[in-house]
This record gives C-alpha cells, sequence and structure tokens, in this order.
C-alpha cells in the first residue's frame, strides 16, 4: 500500500504536536497539546487496521494519561501557584547529535528489512479457530500469548500497589459543597454514567469477535469513575476494605488461577481446552475488566489527590 | 527512497522520528513531569514503528502479533506513567522540589 494524502497531513502533524507538547513553555498547554497528539495517533492506528489499538490509545493513551497528567500538575500548581515553569533555556545543541545519529541508524536498519514478509499473520488465523474467538488480536493477547497479557495484568496490580503504599498525600476530603453545581454537568452526568456501564459491557462482549475488549472496557469504566470523582461523590475507594483488595487483585488471580487450574486437568499452563476456551476467555475479560478499571481510577486517585487516609505524621500541614 | 512511500516504511520513519524527539526531551529538559511526556512520547513512537512494520503483509492484511504486543505496551506504559507521577507528587509534597536542581538545592539549604 502506498502513502495517502491523509498520511501526508498525519504523519508530520504528530511530530510537530510531538515536539510541542515537550518543548511549549507552560505545561499545562504541553499536557494538552499530548492528549492531543495521543488522540491522532488513535486516528493513525485506524488508518493502520489496528482498531483495538486505536480503542485502547483513545481511552488509555490519550484520556487516562491525561488526567494523570493534569491530576498531577494540579497538586503541585494549587500549592506552587500558576507561575509560568522557568523553561530550561540550555545550549543543548551538542546532544542534536547522538540522537540524529540513533535515528539515522534506526532508519538505515528499517530500510533494511525486506518489503513484503508473512509474519505471524498466517500462523494465527490458520489456528484461530481453536482459540474460541474470532477477533485475531483478542485469540493474540489471551490466548496464544497468555503469558504477556497475565504479566501485563500483574505489572498494572504492581503499580496500583506502589500508588497505594505512598499515599500519604493529603486525605481525600470530598466535600460536596465544592461539587460542580451546575445543571447542565449534572444533567451531564446522569446521562452519561448509566451509557458508560453500557458502552463497556459492549466492548468486553463484543471484544470475542471485533475490536474491544477488557483493557478497552476497563479503561472506559475509569473514564467514569474519574468524571464521578471531579463531581465530588464519594467513591470506595478505602483500601482498608478487604472487597476492594479482592476486586483489585481478581484480574490477576483470576487469570493466574485459570492458567494453574488447566494444569490440574492435565493441559499446559494457559492452555484452554478447545471447546470451553470461549467462555474461558470471557470469565478472564470479565475480572480483567473490573480490575484493571479499578485499578486505573486508583492510579488516577494517587497522582491526583484523591486518594489517601491521612497524612504521616497526621496534623495534615505540609 | 521509492521504499519509504509505502505505508509501512513511512509511518515507521515517522516512528522512528516520534521517538527520538522524545529522546531529546527525556535528556534536554529538567522538569519531572516534562520528562514523563517526553517518555510516553518516546513510547509512543515505539509502538508507532511495530505497528507500522506489521503492515507488510501481503494484500495490506497486517499481522496481529505485534497488535497484541503493542496493546500490552499501552498498558505498561500507563502503569509506568502513573507510578512516576505518583512519585513525582510525593517528592514535590515532601521538598518542593520538580525537578533533580531543586532536589539539590533543597538538600544543601537542610545541611
Amino acid at each position: 500500500m502506498n502513502v495517502s494524502a491523509f498520511d501526508c497531513i498525519i504523519a508530520p502533524t504528530l511530530i510537530l504536536l510531538a515536539w510541542l507538547a515537550m518543548r511549549i513553555k507552560d505545561l499545562f498547554v504541553g499536557i494538552v497539546l499530548f492528549i492531543l497528539f495521543g488522540l491522532l495517533t488513535a486516528l493513525t492506528w485506524v488508518e493502520l487496521q489496528a482498531p483495538d489499538i486505536a480503542l485502547v490509545e483513545a481511552a488509555i493513551g490519550a484520556g487516562v494519561v491525561g488526567a494523570l497528567f493534569l491530576g498531577c500538575l494540579g497538586i503541585i500548581e494549587s500549592r506552587q501557584g500558576i507561575y509560568q515553569f522557568p523553561m530550561e533555556r540550555k545550549r543543548r545543541s551538542l546532544l542534536w547529535i547522538p540522537v540524529l545519529s540513533l535515528a539515522a541508524i534506526l532508519c538505515w536498519s528499517i530500510s533494511q528489512l525486506p518489503p513484503e514478509t508473512q509474519g505471524l499473520g498466517n500462523l494465527v488465523r490458520n489456528s484461530l479457530l481453536d482459540s474460541g474467538v474470532t477477533n485475531p488480536v483478542t485469540a493474540v493477547i489471551l490466548n496464544f500469548r497468555g503469558y504477556d497479557t497475565l504479566l501485563e495484568i500483574g505489572v498494572l496490580f504492581l503499580a496500583a500497589v506502589a500508588i497505594v503504599s505512598l499515599r500519604f498525600f493529603e486525605p481525600a476530603k470530598l466535600d460536596s459543597r465544592l461539587a460542580p453545581n451546575s445543571r447542565v454537568f449534572l444533567f451531564f452526568l446522569q446521562l452519561l454514567t448509566p451509557s458508560i456501564v453500557l458502552v463497556s459491557a459492549y466492548l468486553l462482549w463484543q471484544g470475542t469477535n471485533y475490536p474491544g475488549g477488557a483493557f478497552q472496557a476497563g479503561a472506559i469504566l475509569t473514564g467514569g469513575g474519574v468524571l464521578l470523582l471531579l463531581a465530588k461523590v464519594s467513591l470506595p475507594l478505602d483500601y482498608r476494605n478487604p472487597w476492594l483488595r479482592l476486586a483489585v487483585v481478581s484480574g490477576f488471580a483470576g487469570f493466574l488461577l485459570t492458567g494453574l487450574g488447566m494444569m490440574g486437568i492435565g493441559m499446559m499452563f494457559l492452555e484452554y481446552p478447545v471447546t470451553y476456551a470461549k467462555w474461558v476467555i470471557v470469565l478472564i475479560e470479565i475480572l480483567a475488566t473490573v480490575s484493571s478499571g479499578l485499578i486505573l481510577l486508583t492510579l488516577f486517585s494517587g497522582c491526583a489527590g484523591f486518594l489517601g487516609i491521612t497524612r504521616r505524621g497526621g496534623d495534615g500541614t505540609l | 527512497m521509492e521504499l519509504f512511500k509505502q505505508t509501512a516504511f513511512f509511518y515507521s520513519i515517522t516512528g522512528v522520528s516520534i521517538f527520538c524527539i522524545g529522546l531529546y526531551g527525556l535528556i534536554a529538559y529538567d522538569h519531572f513531569i516534562r520528562k514523563t511526556i517526553a517518555m510516553n512520547i518516546m513510547g509512543t513512537g515505539l509502538f508507532l514503528a511495530l505497528v507500522a512494520l506489521a503492515h507488510r503483509g501481503p494484500e495490506g492484511t497486517p499481522d496481529p502479533v505485534p497488535h497484541g504486543m503493542v496493546l500490552t505496551g499501552i498498558v505498561v506504559s500507563v502503569s509506568a506513567t502513573a507510578l512516576l507521577l505518583g512519585m513525582v507528587v510525593y517528592l514535590f509534597l515532601e521538598t518542593g522540589a520538580t525537578d533533580l536542581k531543586g532536589l539539590i538545592k533543597k538538600r544543601e539549604r537542610d545541611k
């Protein structure tokens, strides 16, 4: 396939946005440009026929990461005052030499690759019938390369454990008097919260056959949670509650136990029986959706100061 | 040059450029949030190159294995970003520093 006019517009725009997002003086503007960069990247994934990645990028890469950055900047600016961050105007011109050499080496090695290759595409398509699902990407992440996804949920879980261990931020004081009382916002919230749950469930279910899946669904649930937190609705994010801990670990533990259970009935670790493969995958995906949604919400709460019981020392002063 | 008119090679070169811009930013700028943005930009560049190169199949059918790997990669990079930002906030609340220089200055003042 040859480059289209759309590609010629989007690729330079991506490069320009990446450059501006880092370079621009005001960090807030930089973060907004980064979110824009993420959304344009999602469009690029569609162009590259990767709709699964486009969904993840739009929900996580632009959405959740953007919320994390804005939350973190919000805490810093609320204490430091919104001043123009002094731009580090160092003359780093020499740094361009190694960076550009690396770019040249990478471009040269890419040009040495064969222009057409089978890759593993045929192998996946030929074994798709054994996987229990018809979306090849879901088959890869939950069946053929289950190890990757198991460890991925493990990393996500570890990040949540680390963030919860750092929770000597300000206590999460959710003063409902400070809630946004715009009627437009409240109406929007009432309309959006149930539809977010519905969209998430739909993405989860259709992930077996079409683009979508557990992480996309989880990220959309997180978006709903972030919206509720910003409206000062208190969510049960108290990590002293064992049920919350159980829900957070359920994605990783469920996946691991399923894998081990398969060993118990004489199969390999993470190998599924062909006839039940679809239901095993759906079960793992449901657990992964709930726990990844909660974990991403925990990560946001940690970075934006919504998490925490009391500060260490207890007097709450900074 | 004929090669780079193919979508796969065109976007992988775009990915390399974005990766290198991110690498420059990661080294050149001081503010921790700016460094974290740069790290995310590097990651996106890498994912772009990987997915673009998966697009070389016959009849333009993409290879789903790199797609799955990139999906995993995006989730892992959001975990890393959250951990970094959580520590940036913690460091700021404890020391008031948002970059390494501020941290060193604060340490010298404390002595």
